[in-house]
């Protein structure tokens, strides 16, 4: 009996078809079965999922006319969006009329390489519960840098084994590390000492450890690692780690507050600054006791920033409330942290006790928003939020906001070297941008500012009168050119750092237009791409081999431009 | 990839809560050392002394003088020792003490305090062992003991050996019906323990297959199924709407709604699933998109699957892993299976109920899988009218369940529990009148020597609940407990319960009382299963007493030595109450003599008793076999309420 199930409500239904072909990607090209295709229509919670037959085909029926995206995904093969130029980029939406049959282009599915191998320890046990990570190598200019796919990591078994699979072709740098501590192994002084039911004197403690982290063939620097490569639907076995042991430290310390009193109940966290924390090493986030001390167990060696916020009025916690998180850390009201405190250090497998950290009040940063263009935005000042970021350190951002009366404040600031940032609320037409963020002849938007002391004369400027380039791609017989990217960033180098707002980009729509609205006045490098690598884009080598396909332009206050692209071939 | 397993962490995370499995239980051998547990940290950790005890030992395999290096011994403590907020004075927390072991096996704890301790060791690949456990036994029963190191002020130095069985592993691959493997998959181990004499199924380990469908879980020795499990789990759209738009008002917005869900006992709609039609379907095992046919709207799911080719738990092959076996070739092949959707109303709601769970639940001959079947069983969240829809259900016969659990706003249960056949058809229109429950009720009395009274307070600290007997409809789904409060203390209403088979289960009790007996109609309640008729039971009358019993005594072996290292177990003469099918019983216990050779048992409740002791490391005492086994060497002992007892015992000898 042949019922019909799962009827979809009957809004979506409709006599569109789209039908197509699944394949594996190699030389035979052969049809691949059981390949999950989803069919999503955009703007609608309506989705649908068929899998291929034998013959790799998928077909939907009783489709509305709709915009569509469909995607493909299938075990070991790597999920692919249709029409993309390959995995991981963005794909092309189908467009069906009432009553179409679509027939799709034959979608083809790589399969995905694999790296396993064995983690043991220094005695040559197998070590369970080791993560192991694979960072693709991306090469731009010549450089190589490690770019870490988070989604590539596996944990190693019992038998200390590990496989990641739907790996893209290509090189990789794959490490490994074991969180947690080592507990200490009684020493044979130790022992000897026991037996003689510890008439002698006491010989000194074992001491707990941790296992570096290990780059494959085994080294602790990724710098230092070798590329592991596999081809097309290559396995490769046989990346095996040994893990050293490092000695780990103990650090104990007390928080004084500006008061010169003990700072209960004040958020410490601390960061590892250096090595490098290619792997991710976590922010440790502890809360000081009443007396103001604090402590972590179990450091491995390298240098660690500690930062303390807080202050007379924080708000005390529960004593049975976890410490806070970062993000609760960083988004703390303002006024509730005007004091500060921070200390660097060392830590190489000795034990750091007596460590005091001085809190000092912060700076007071204040002024005014002013607002230039037609109108008045639909938010008021006191929406408005904005952040002085630090260079140095995770911990060096400060949060201020602004008021009814049109100032803004922040107050406790550590004296630094800082930036601005000011996200606006949205609005339907996203015509207001912030254009500057000057102290004195300085812009807090463009440049690191340093601040030493209480300043009242910063001026952040909103405008919805910003400088805009718009304009049409062509191809070389002057078709519009659907589908591609446009990437502008600003001729000088010092911007080229990420999120800048002098780098943007924007994809062309279906009659090849692009418009990119509030931007800075200064000089523009324009080019179209057909994708913008979205990892590479702030670099300063990615942008450096844009610029001999790129065409300058000047860009002046409130300029509204018209630039329009023609693309070879 | 990176998605695709979010999304299964997802529903994995929320299967687990609406299940009640509190998470796929770790392996191995009892809880770890016996540190006190749940105390709140105190801000201010207090310094404690350094004693003079020394715990040394070696770890070695188990039947062997092999030493395990790298192996890590934990030491747990009780009582002021064990508590989180002290630390010796070298600057560790008292609870957390930790060795590795040496190439040879050897571990050391020094500037021990006196007191007594617990220590257990963990290696990769072994199970985990606890100092005393009996060396033939591989992973702990029911009344294992715990036994500890005591350290003395003279007797400060103790050497120990640990013994520890390696793990076996199970292993195989997961391919799809024409033999191409199945990537991604989840696998579930299922273990299939002895307790109170029964077998008692549960989750123990998930995991995922390669990219060659090949799949390794490390495991302790014992019985085990393995399976991939694939029930679908059905949500209305709309409920994920509104899921969505509690989520775009704040957190508070979503808290009050995963409140609700939770009081429910029912099923976040986060929407994880693939849509059809009006619903979201997910299936567990790691398929979030069900494999449907090419052309869309009608036919197959892959369907739940044991090794070797059974879709029930109860038909599956058992695999028998001794100690260090490695079982290849545990292979599952998944079959699609054409199915069939299951639709109904609940009829009777109050108003529209946030999360409201069905179940379809397959029939358990053994009804001690209750768990495992769970964990595999089709779920729907009915809408806010109690519409509900199944889809992807393969043909068979099931009794479709739901209920609405009491919480202390309204202490009504609603349920109904129907049995139906699914065939070649759908089944549609389904209507399920909800009925309300039964409640039992009756009051507390105390039974006191020195007519001593309870204040108020520490009366209504005293909880009486009702557990259902596995197999029986309230023990489906395992509702949270919720404490009734009791104007007068001395009265009491329970919540109201599905009518069924029950035990009466009493907790809270004021320090310096114990339970003596929970009577109606001439029937000991905690004692014995008794039937909740929809009439509700009234008069039922709980008595506590501070008369606490004991029973003491010196265990010596067979040449007349004290005999510390035996196992005491006290079981009643009457065989009907050793056990409650699923359930122990408070009347079997066992003890561990100390170094003097003395065991004691306190608060027995009254009644006659077999006393025996033993040195039987294989025995476990939750089975009747091994109880009858003792009988004739065991001393028979009358127990009243606080009566103190002494019976001397020599330990028998069996292997």
């Amino acid at each position: 009996m042949d019922q019909v199930r799962d009827v979809p409500a009957a809004s979506t239904l409709g006599a569109a078809i789209v039908q197509g072909v699944v394949v594996n990607d190699d030389e035979q090209r052969k049809p691949l079965r059981n390949v999950t295709v989803t069919l999503d229509r955009s703007g609608l919670e309506d989705i649908r999922t068929v899998a291929t037959d034998e013959a790799g085909r998928y077909r939907f029926d009783r489709l509305p006319a709709g915009r569509y995206t469909l995607s493909f995904k299938k075990g070991a093969y790597i999920s692919m969006d249709y029409g993309a130029p390959r995995a991981g980029l963005t794909g092309q939406a189908i467009t069906l009329t009432d009553g179409q049959t679509f027939e799709a282009r034959v979608t083809a599915l790589l399969h995905g390489s694999a790296i396993a191998g064995r983690v043991l320890d220094p005695i040559g046990n197998p070590l369970a519960n080791v993560v192991v990570k694979a960072a693709q190598v991306v090469s731009a200019g010549g450089q190589r840098k490690p770019r870490l796919i988070a989604s590539e990591a596996a944990y190693t078994n019992a038998h200390g084994d590990y496989r990641m699979f739907g790996l893209l072709p290509g090189a990789y740098v794959v490490s490994a590390q074991y969180e947690g501590a080592i507990p200490p192994t009684a020493t044979s002084a130790e022992l000897q000492w026991a037996r003689q039911s510890g008439a002698t004197p006491a010989p000194e403690r074992a001491r707990a450890s941790a296992y570096a982290p290990s780059f494959y063939p085994g080294t602790p620097s990724a710098d230092a690692a070798d590329f592991v490569t596999v081809g097309k639907a290559e396995a490769r076995t046989g990346v095996d780690f040994t893990l050293r042991t490092m000695p780990v430290a103990r650090i104990r310390g007390v928080v004084i507050g500006a008061d010169g009193q003990p700072a209960s109940g004040v958020t410490v966290s601390m960061a590892l600054t250096h090595p490098p924390a290619f792997l991710g090493y976590p922010v440790r986030v502890a809360r000081s006791l009443e007396d103001g001390s604090f402590s972590w167990e179990s450091l491995p060696p390298g240098d660690y920033t500690i930062s303390v916020r807080g202050g007379p009025t924080m708000p005390p916690r529960a004593p049975s409330a976890p410490p806070a998180s970062l993000q609760e850390f960083q988004q703390a009201p303002f006024t509730q942290r005007p004091w500060w405190g921070r200390l660097d250090l060392s830590v190489a497998g000795v034990d750091l006790n007596g460590l005091t950290i001085a809190m000092k009040p912060g700076l007071q940063i204040s002024g005014r928003v002013v607002m230039e263009g037609t109108g008045a935005p639909p938010w008021q000042v006191s929406a408005l939020r904005f952040s002085l970021a630090g260079d140095d350190s995770l911990f060096s951002t400060f949060s201020g906001s602004g008021s009814a009366d049109g100032s803004l404040s922040a107050a406790g600031v550590a004296p630094g070297t800082y930036r601005l940032t000011m996200t606006l609320p949205a609005t339907p037409d996203n015509l207001w941008a912030v254009k500057s963020a000057r102290l004195g002849d300085r812009d807090l938007l463009d440049d690191a500012v340093e601040l030493s002391g209480d300043t009242s004369d910063l001026v952040v400027t909103i405008s919805n009168a910003l400088a805009r380039v718009s304009g049409q791609i062509t191809t070389a017989d002057g078709s519009p050119a659907s589908r591609l990217s446009v990437m502008l960033f600003s001729t000088n180098p010092a911007d080229w750092r990420i999120r800048s707002r002098r780098i943007r980009d924007a994809r062309t729509s279906d009659t090849g237009t692009f418009a990119i609205d509030g931007l800075p006045a200064g000089e523009y490098y324009v080019c179209a791409l057909t994708e913008i690598d979205t990892e590479m884009r702030f670099e300063p080598e990615y942008l450096q081999q844009l610029i001999p396909a790129a065409i300058k332009l000047t860009l002046a206050d409130g300029e509204k431009r018209v630039q329009n692209l023609q693309i070879g071939r | 990839m990176a998605h695709h397993h979010g999304k299964r962490g997802a529903f994995l995370s929320a299967f687990l809560v609406l299940a009640g499995v509190a998470a796929l239980v770790a392996q191995g051998r009892g809880g770890g050392p016996a540190a006190a547990g749940g105390q709140t940290a105190a801000p201010q950790p207090q310094i404690l002394k350094a004693g003079p005890g020394i715990i040394m030992g070696r770890v070695v395999e188990a039947g062997t003088s092999t030493g395990i290096a790298g192996a890590i011994v934990l030491l747990g403590s009780t009582g002021a020792l064990g508590a989180p907020q002290l630390t010796f004075d070298d600057g560790t927390p008292s609870g957390q003490r930790s060795a590795q072991t040496d190439s040879k096996g050897q571990f050391m704890f020094r500037g021990l305090p006196v007191g007594t301790y617990a220590v257990t060791a963990t290696a990769t690949g072994y199970v985990r062992s606890q100092y005393g456990d009996a060396a033939v036994i591989q992973i702990r029963r029911a009344l294992d003991l715990n036994r500890m190191i005591e350290i003395t002020a003279t007797d400060r130095v103790i050497d120990v050996a640990i013994e520890m069985w390696k793990n076996g592993g199970i292993g195989g691959r997961v391919v799809d019906e024409t033999g191409d493997p199945m990537v991604g998959v989840e696998v579930t181990v299922i273990s299939r323990m002895p307790s109170w004499g029964g077998p008692v199924m549960q989750p123990v380990l998930s995991t995922q297959t390669d990219d060659r469908g090949i799949y390794h879980a490390d495991v302790t020795p014992g019985d085990y199924i393995v399976g991939v499990l694939a029930a679908t789990t059905t949500v209305p759209v709309a409920e994920i709407q509104r899921f969505t738009a509690a989520q775009g008002q704040g957190n508070a917005a979503v808290s009050a709604f995963a409140a609700e869900v939770g009081a429910n006992g029912g099923t976040m709609p986060r929407g994880v699933g693939t849509r059809v039609g009006a619903f979201s379907v997910s299936q567990f095992g790691g398929f979030n998109e069900p494999v449907v046919p090419p052309t869309g709207d009608r036919g197959a799911f892959y369907a739940s699957s044991y090794h070797p080719a059974s879709q029930t738990a109860t038909a599956a092959a058992v695999v028998h892993l001794q100690s260090g076996e490695e079982k290849t070739g545990v292979d599952i092949v998944l079959r699609p299976v054409r199915t069939r959707s299951v639709t109904g109303r609940l009829i009777g709601l109050p108003g529209p109920v946030t999360g409201l769970t069905v179940f379809l639940v397959a029939p358990d001959p053994s009804q001690r899988a209750s768990q495992a079947a769970l964990i595999d069983t089709p779920r729907a969240v009915a809408d806010g009218s109690g519409a509900f829809a199944f889809l992807g259900i393969a043909p068979g016969a099931y009794t479709v369940f739901v209920q609405k659990p009491p919480t202390a706003a309204d202490t009504r249960v609603l349920w109904a529990s129907r049995s139906i056949v699914v065939g070649d058809a759908d089944v549609m229109g389904l209507e399920l009148p909800l009925a309300s429950g039964a409640r039992l009720s009756g009051r507390i009395q105390l039974q006191s020597a020195q007519s001593a009274a309870l204040p108020a307070d520490q009366l209504k600290a005293v909880t009486i609940t009702a557990r259902a007997v596995p197999g029986t409809p309230g023990a489906i789904t395992s509702p949270r407990p919720v404490r009734m409060d009791r104007p007068d203390p001395a009265q009491f209403t329970t919540v109201e319960y599905i009518p069924g088979r029950y035990m009466v289960e009493i907790q809270g009790l004021p320090r310096g009382w114990v339970l003596a007996s929970a009577m109606a109609n001439g029937q000991n309640l905690v004692d014995q299963a008794f039937d909740l008729s929809a009439s509700g039971l009234p008069d039922v009358v709980v008595t506590l007493t501070n008369q606490i019993s004991t029973l003491t005594g010196i265990v010596r072996d067979t040449r007349g030595e004290l005999a510390p290292a035996a196992t005491v177990a006290v079981f009643p003469v009457d065989r009907s109450l050793w056990r409650i099918p699923g359930m122990g019983s408070r009347r079997v216990q066992t003890a561990a003599p100390g170094r003097d050779g003395r065991y004691t048992f306190t608060g027995l409740p009254a009644g006659d008793y077999l006393v025996a002791g033993c040195d039987w490391p294989s025995a476990d005492f939750s089975d009747p076999g091994v109880l009858t086994a003792l009988i004739p060497s065991a001393a028979r002992v009358s127990i009243g309420d606080g009566t103190s007892h002494t019976q001397d015992l020599q330990a028998t000898v069996r292997r």
